[in-house]
């Protein structure tokens, strides 16, 4: 599949200058923006650039840096999963009762906390191709609400605590001074990157994003590859949630409420577009960072909670700015 | 697209730059009393800053901050349901180097992690409204006694009652320590003059409480009082109540908020088991200076409260007007 600029780059080859700037903005503006925060930030309080913080940052950046590269997917398929917030809750909810409640060992309930998130996600991705609901944004809304549900029901809606320390160690432990959340950030992301961009499903989701129609006629198993997208999402929800639950030493049902939209965000702000066919995963890294060093910057400065939401909300509205921008130049 | 950016950025930088100066104001108001030393900055994280409740706590917070010399700075998260971004918030006063946290934790025990290390960096903690039991290190809890003002409802509520009675008590979330005890307190001052009681969970939402009023009401038009954990829920069942036009059964609500108080005096509710969370807000700030300066602090301190009925509420509805600055 090939992105919108190479396009643009073969199409007007007047001004050369103006599309490699063109090219720049897009393909760094991003980051660029992260960079220039973060110098305001340090001159503006202290505390900002120091390594405690620079570690708090990463800490902090995990779970919605692991819950939007999973987002990244649907988007891409010019879908949606706005379920990964409560997906989260239940996968941790179900890890706390097997393996608190019912004694279960540990290692085991590694897995059924990323094991309960694939699942719900294969969910989605059924009530998609199976009965052919028209829009994820209706399916996920609709298990959304199911998911969180069913994590208050069967915690009686309370919270668990006394996890052990190996289900606790992905969110609190740390290799030397760097969190090992954020390792496994990085260790995803490039997995990501490489099932994205080398691998043949990878290249199918972009396809579909790009044209779904088109996709299905050139024999692309669309259906196949959607509900891979919506149980790759659901896993990252699950993964999000076993960070979360070493971060808090805790799984309540009312955990990861409106984490879909941090998410959601995360992935816009990193250049995706809401169409589908174009985003990448260091972009998205790129909008989760951003999002948390606003969140933390804003903190040390003070600023109130209800201000924060404003400024994070004008950031998400340029990000979207900037991509009708681009689809207009084209 | 590059003047897009620009311009974005410079209106960020601007924002930013507003909130800076914004918050060393303050620190300049508080100046004013002179020290000798660097000024002691306080960290407060509140379960959330939208509510009345939360502001008379800030305000208490503020006016001991003003009274002792110190700045304070106070953040809380958009809803008390999101736990984790408190947890975030402590974690950020802890890299700002306060030199002292309260903090009001919405679900205490996901909370440990963080107060363990702010203590482990020599930052004195005090738990404000909601202990964190597991967490031995800290300086000192200071809250209501909930189960004795609830006793206290429950006495008061016991001259409107005969036995066999039933009692509808709504509640916040199960499971919830505070609203434990306050169902607890309530029921057990009942204990002896034997009613009944039928409990439900509103998790302290005004809206579900309505609609859950409305539900027993129509199950069971028998009900002879209601006792709501939270001023929220009690002003729903007042809604509920209204809704389906009955008007004779009595509610008593718990917290002792602007609103509650006023419907009190309004005859909307019959009584009001009142927290201090200026008080709380007050003592908070002053426990947790003095734990700095190497003072000795009382481990647990009560913050007080009190059954507001119609016949005393006009007082306090004045009090807390002069603590809002209203």
């Amino acid at each position: 599949m090939m992105s919108n600029t190479t396009n643009e780059a073969m199409a007007s080859p007047t001004s050369r200058k103006k599309i490699e700037m063109k090219y720049f903005i897009n393909k760094f503006g991003a980051l660029l923006g992260l960079v220039l925060l973060t110098i305001t930030l340090s001159i503006l309080t202290p505390n900002f650039l120091k390594i405690d913080n620079i570690m708090n940052i990463l800490r902090q950046s995990s779970i919605n840096a692991l819950l939007s590269m999973g987002m990244l997917l649907p988007i891409l398929t010019a879908g949606i999963d706005l379920s990964v917030g409560s997906i989260l809750a239940l996968s941790i909810v179900v890890t706390g009762i097997t393996t608190v409640g019912l004694g279960w060992p540990p290692i085991l309930g590694l897995f059924i906390c990323v094991g309960v998130g694939m699942l719900a996600g294969l969910i989605n991705g059924l009530l998609l191709t199976k009965l052919r609901l028209p829009h994820p944004f209706i399916s996920t809304l609709g298990t959304m609400n199911v998911y969180r549900g069913l994590a208050l029901i069967i915690t009686g809606a309370s919270p668990i605590f006394g996890f052990s320390y190996l289900i606790n160690f992905t969110g609190q432990a740390n290799v030397g001074f760097v969190p090992f959340s954020f390792i496994l950030v990085i260790v995803v992301a490039v997995i990501f990157h490489v099932f994205l961009t080398r691998s043949k499903t990878g290249r199918y989701i972009y396809a579909i994003g790009g044209n779904k129609e088109a996709a299905r006629l050139s024999g692309i198993p669309v259906d196949r590859v959607l509900l891979k997208v919506y149980m790759i999402s659901g896993l990252m929800a699950g993964l999000g949630g076993l960070v979360l639950i070493g971060r808090t030493n805790a799984a309540s049902p009312i955990a990861g409420l409106t984490y879909e939209l941090d998410a959601i965000a995360a992935v816009i702000i990193g250049g995706a577009s809401f169409f589908g066919g174009v985003g990448t995963v260091w972009g998205t890294l790129i909008g989760a960072m951003i999002i948390a060093v606003l969140r933390n910057g804003l903190n040390l400065l003070g600023t109130s909670t209800d201000l924060q939401t404003v400024i994070i909300g004008l950031v998400i509205i340029l990000a979207v700015y900037v991509d009708v921008l681009r689809r207009r130049s084209k | 697209m590059k003047k897009v950016y620009g311009v974005f950025l410079l209106a960020l930088i601007f924002i930013l730059g507003a909130c800076n100066s914004e918050s060393s104001n303050e620190e300049q108001e508080t100046d004013g009393t002179p020290t000798g030393e660097q000024e002691m900055k306080i960290g407060v994280v509140l379960m959330s800053l939208n509510s009345e409740y939360w502001k008379i706590h800030e305000a208490g917070a503020k006016k001991a901050a003003s009274d002792l010399g110190v700045s304070v700075e106070v953040l809380g998260p958009a809803e008390e349901t999101l736990y984790e971004e408190q947890v975030r918030m402590v974690e950020d006063f802890i890299s700002s180097k306060v030199d002292g946290l309260v903090v009001a934790a919405s679900l205490p025990e996901a909370m440990l992690p963080a107060l363990q290390k702010a203590h482990s960096q020599g930052i004195p903690v005090v738990l404000a409204d909601a202990n964190v039991e597991s967490f031995e290190d800290r300086v000192t809890f200071i809250g209501t006694e909930n189960y004795d003002a609830a006793f206290k409802g429950g006495e008061y509520a016991a001259s409107m009652l005969e036995k066999g009675d039933k009692v509808l008590i709504i509640r916040g979330q199960m499971g919830a320590k505070v609203h434990d005890e306050r169902t607890k307190g309530f029921e057990e001052a009942l204990h002896e003059l034997g009613v009944e009681f039928i409990v439900q969970d509103a998790q302290s939402d005004r809206m579900k409480s309505v609609n859950i009023v409305e539900n027993t009401l129509t199950a069971d038009p028998n009900i002879k009082l209601v006792f709501a954990t939270s001023d929220e829920m009690a002003l729903g069942a007042y809604t509920g109540m209204s809704n389906k036009g009955v008007t004779n059964i009595p509610i008593i609500g718990f917290d002792g908020t602007p609103d509650g108080l006023d419907s009190v005096q309004q005859g909307q509710l019959t009584a009001n088991i009142a927290q201090d969370p200026f008080q709380m807000g007050y003592l908070a700030i002053e426990s947790a200076v003095k734990a700095k300066k190497g003072e000795t602090v009382e481990k647990r301190i009560d913050s007080g409260s009190e059954v507001y009925t119609k016949e005393n509420v006009e007082q306090r509805i004045e009090d807390l007007k002069n603590y809002l600055g209203k």
